[in-house]
């Protein structure tokens, strides 16, 4: 019998690390790259509406998998949730759309035809300058314009009747001189009953200023 | 297992649903509702994901 002391048990190997941070915070990156991707194209400026929240959920199943296989702190993916969170709380309670793009944008339509239904920006200002249009038609065009932070500046003909709703989750909505201001501000310009309306605006910011007048 | 991530995991699943579902005209979110319920859930998440004391 040998009077050696029996050789030490191997070192367990170390628990294997699962990178959930690193493999979500990759994730959450490819998907905002392929938002700003879609955009730049002008494929769509929609895709906004889904990467936010999509990477909020990716970042929870991230953590929940990452929780259930390890008992390590994911102290950077909780504080990337709560900062996604809070970013797409405030932009539901004021109504903030994440679309449209940045910057400053003067739309000017020539024709009745060509207006659109709705107009999108998500921060700076919105001009939609609708001076020169020809050829009413004879049903109202109902037309939506929102940005997200910024101004909605939109200006009418004079001489045609219009129907315009103006909102601002904070801020003012002037239309025609009359001006309200707060959180949560609605002002109307509505013409009497029966009249012939041209067009029927539904304006909104979530926070900035909605401006209306005659041009 | 870390409960407080699976915790707050599981919140930032049910909360990007939402946010998701309001985004896409699902479901209109009520700014009146929001912060409490808001509060209420992560309170709850925290609850949860608490450490039970062990015993000495």
């Amino acid at each position: 019998m040998s009077d050696l002391p029996a050789p030490p048990p191997p070192p367990s190997a170390p628990p294997e690390r699962f990178p959930a941070g690193r493999l979500v915070l990759g994730l959450v990156i490819v998907a905002i790259g392929i938002g700003a991707l879609l955009q730049v194209t002008d494929v769509t400026t929609r895709a906004w509406r889904v990467v936010l929240p999509g990477a909020l959920i990716a970042v929870g199943l991230g953590l929940v998998v990452a929780g259930m296989r390890s008992g390590r702190s994911q102290g950077g993916l909780i504080v990337l949730g709560l900062v996604l969170t809070v970013i797409l709380a405030i932009a539901a309670a004021v109504d903030i759309p994440l679309e449209g793009g940045v910057g400053d944008r003067l739309e000017r339509p020539a024709t009745f035809d060509r207006v659109r239904a709705e107009y999108h920006l998500a921060v700076g200002q919105l001009t939609l300058d609708l001076t020169r249009l020809t050829g009413y038609g004879p049903v109202p065009r109902h037309v939506t314009a929102r940005v997200g932070i910024g101004r909605l500046v939109l200006v009418v003909p004079a001489g045609i009747l219009v129907d315009v709703r103006g909102h601002a989750g904070v801020g003012d909505v002037t239309i025609f001189g009359r001006s309200e201001s707060g959180i949560d501000v609605d002002n109307a310009s509505r013409p009497p009953s029966g009249a012939s309306v041209v067009l029927s605006l539904d304006l909104s910011v979530g926070v900035g200023q909605v401006e209306v007048r005659r041009g | 297992m870390n409960r407080t991530a699976v915790a707050f995991g599981a919140f930032f699943v049910l909360a990007g649903v939402a946010f998701l579902l309001d985004r896409l005209g699902v479901w209109d979110l009520r700014s009146r509702y929001l912060l409490p319920v808001l509060l209420i859930t992560l309170g709850v998440a925290i609850l949860l994901g608490g450490r039970p004391r062990e015993r000495s």
